[in-house]
């Protein structure tokens, strides 16, 4: 980890006044990386004084950190009117898309876009989902 | 500019009526999600550069989700003196021609969804159009709607009207009345308003929102916290998502009227991961609020403090269980433990702790408004209210629709145009609620009803399951959600799922056998009762009603190897 990152995690870290907010500098660490690094875990630790393991519960407990990072994120919803509509086997055809973390989402809360994708952070129909990925190929 | 009191209030409602209702031409769009995945944000952006082109000083605005989320991108033209017209389906290239008739005053007729001869503040109207023109007179009209009529808009009532990120525009729609109201009351006046109404918790259990206020009122401590419980998870139930997105201050403000009854001067607004926008356009909600004086210290020159923070999940479905939630909020693993004691007398840091899920808290300002007698008059016999129902599946119109407790399922359907295909069943209540089959659609929407029928009212969504949809598909699905989910904690939900999603994988492909079903149907009855939490207990509810009322269909996979509906195909017959 260089200077400037620790730098800024130190800013995250000192933001938190009275009880520090684990989850929350664990969030914006994720916010601003797509991941959290082995080395940002064991500096946290090291920081806020929270065994390693602590951390290491938090982070694979909770879907919303990847301790890997990606650079395209494709969110498939599997909710209900998603699952009703086809998103499983839409998951099936995006599984394994080089270049992308291909994840399963419970519910994209769009259902009139069903099969719905979220596709780096943009909502769409899974077809102009489709459309978006071949475009970019 | 700080809000002391009435007087600065109406300065702002005055100032946000002319941005609601310009003297010249206003053109919105609908930006929730809904909207926003059928490519509002580009249609925006076209309508800027159109407006830019042909009329510069027409003000664009955005609004939230109207409900008619099967017509996204939305856009309304409001002109002033003349009926508000709403197109549907509106596309990048039909924006040219959509600005072009709003100039000239006329309407592309192919777009077009209704009109809006005057908008309503509950009971009271507010004209839009003095005269209709015969051009206008062959639209239908807004309220004259079907499926208007058999709804009562109040929880939603500002979506789709308002900016959700301009305050003043929902201070201009009545907004925060209620808290300046209750503020001059006493914290028990408003905990007896809101018991006499028969409020009860709109996240599932259906609990006396009024005796819980009361039980934390009452509870020992000085320090003592609200939380808004957001953290709706369940798969195929966007309401809360819009609530949140369209009208993020009816919620705040029922947070603030809680906090102040119950004497919190600290709570959490606790949104689910994966709702950016929600969380962004609360987080500009709080701000706003902020710097009007309405939370913070001394609100509204009524020495009472609060502050409201928001909390983000970390993306699982037990937090929505209270004291998973509380977990999460202290850092730690969202893992539920066992009550008592209740968070009203240990909750947060094991202090006093109010949490109410965030339809709830939007349905205070209304009471306080309104009156609890009032209130009382709408709904059924032991559930008041309205409830806010996401309806979706193999429907026409999914959308979002509100109607007044004690509304039969036949009618919610009817709403929503009615089911694509034949109706086979509909489920009630989110995964941990149940199915119903179609010999139930006389059961009036309530908490108790919906319960005696063997389902759940949950938090309100509804799922069209029609001849296209395979039962055992259906429980399969639920059940390998809650294997996912379930927190690991205890040995019923753990292991009892899991044993009972292999089955249902095997009797969907082909390989069930005779006396699956009494195996486990064995398991899951215990786990109702054995099970840690609310989780676990509901977890077999989906099984056990498709189990329940089409028993038949799963035979049929067992013994001939046969999916009725088509949808199960691996090591089936044909």
């Amino acid at each position: 980890m260089d200077g400037e990152e620790k730098r800024s995690f130190e800013q995250v870290i000192r933001k938190q006044k009275g009880e520090v907010d684990l989850l929350g500098v664990l969030q914006e660490v994720e916010e601003r990386y797509g991941q959290i690094s082995k080395e940002a875990l064991s500096y946290i630790s090291d920081k806020l004084d929270v065994p390693l393991s602590t951390l290491y519960h938090l982070v694979t407990f909770y879907p919303c950190f990847h301790l890997k990072p990606a650079e395209k994120v494709a969110k498939i919803c599997v909710g209900t009117t998603c699952h009703l509509k086809g998103g499983e086997s839409f998951y099936q055809q995006l599984k394994g898309m080089a270049g992308y973390r291909v994840e399963k989402a419970r519910c994209l809360g769009c259902c009139n876009s069903a099969p719905a994708i979220e596709l780096n952070g943009e909502l769409m129909s899974g077809d102009t989902g489709k459309e978006r990925i071949k475009e970019a190929k | 500019m700080k809000i002391r009191g009435d007087r600065e209030l109406n300065t702002i409602k005055e100032k946000g009526a002319k941005l609601l209702y310009p003297s010249d031409l206003k053109i919105t769009v609908g930006e929730a999600s809904c909207g926003l995945s059928r490519g509002a944000k580009a249609v925006e952006e076209t309508i800027l550069e159109e407006v830019k082109r042909q009329k510069p000083g027409i003000k664009i605005g955005v609004v939230g989700c109207n409900g008619f989320c099967h017509q996204e991108p939305i856009v309304e033209v409001i002109a002033p003196g003349k009926s508000k017209i709403t197109y549907g389906k509106v596309t990048k290239e039909r924006v040219k021609e959509l600005v072009q008739s709003a100039i000239r005053g006329e309407v592309v007729k192919d777009l077009v969804l209704f009109r809006s001869d005057y908008g309503d503040i509950l009971d009271e109207r507010i004209s839009y159009a003095t005269n209709v023109s015969s051009l206008l007179k062959e639209i239908p009209e807004y309220h004259s709607l079907p499926s208007i009529k058999k709804q009562q808009r109040y929880i939603l009532r500002k979506c789709g009207l308002i900016d959700p990120e301009n305050i003043e525009e929902y201070i201009a729609r009545e907004g925060y009345t209620s808290l300046l109201k209750a503020l001059k009351m006493k914290p028990r006046e408003i905990i007896k308003q809101v018991k006499d109404s028969g409020l009860r918790g709109r996240g599932g259990a259906g609990f006396s929102t009024g005796i819980k206020w009361e039980a934390c009122f009452s509870a020992k401590g000085k320090e003592k916290y609200i939380i808004c419980n957001g953290s709706e998870g369940e798969p195929g139930i966007g309401m809360h998502r819009s609530l949140l997105e369209s009208d993020p201050h009816s919620i705040i403000e029922g947070i603030i009227i809680a906090a102040y009854a119950i004497g919190a001067h600290e709570g959490y607004f606790y949104i689910r991961d994966g709702y950016p926008l929600a969380i962004k356009r609360v987080k500009k909600a709080i701000d706003e609020a902020t710097a009007l004086g309405l939370l913070g210290e001394n609100i509204a020159n009524s020495r009472f403090d609060f502050n409201l923070k928001v909390k983000r999940g970390g993306g699982v479905f037990i937090c929505g269980e209270e004291t998973s939630l509380i977990a999460a909020i202290e850092g730690r693993v969202g893992e539920p433990r066992q009550r008592p004691p209740f968070p009203v007398e240990a909750g947060l840091w094991s202090k006093p702790t109010v949490i109410n899920n965030l339809e709830t808290l939007a349905n205070v300002p209304l009471i306080i408004s309104q009156g609890s007698e009032w209130y009382k008059k709408i709904g059924s016999k032991t559930s008041k209210g309205t409830k806010v129902i996401s309806l979706t599946g193999n429907i026409k119109n999914p959308g979002l629709i509100e109607v007044p407790m004690g509304t039969t399922l036949k009618e919610i359907i009817e709403i929503g145009g009615g089911p694509v295909n034949k109706l086979k069943a509909i489920q009630t209540g989110g995964p941990s609620g149940g199915v119903l089959s179609s010999n139930h659609l006389d059961t009036p929407l309530g908490f108790d009803e919906l319960k005696n029928a063997g389902s759940l009212l949950g938090s309100g969504g509804m799922v069209v399951i029609d001849e296209g949809n395979c039962m055992v598909d259906v429980a399969r699905y639920f059940t390998a959600f809650f294997e996912d989910e379930s927190c690991g904690k205890c040995v019923p939900c753990r292991e009892g799922l899991s044993k009972i999603r292999e089955i249902l994988d095997d009797i969907a492909t082909g390989k069930g056998e005779e006396g699956d079903l009494e195996y486990i149907e064995h398991l899951a009855y215990p786990m109702q009762d054995g099970a840690a939490c609310a989780l676990g207990k509901t977890s077999v509810n989906p099984f056990l009603t498709t189990l329940k009322y089409f028993r038949k269909e799963y035979e049929t996979h067992i013994k001939e190897k046969k999916c009725p509906s088509g949808v199960c195909k691996e090591g089936m017959m044909k």
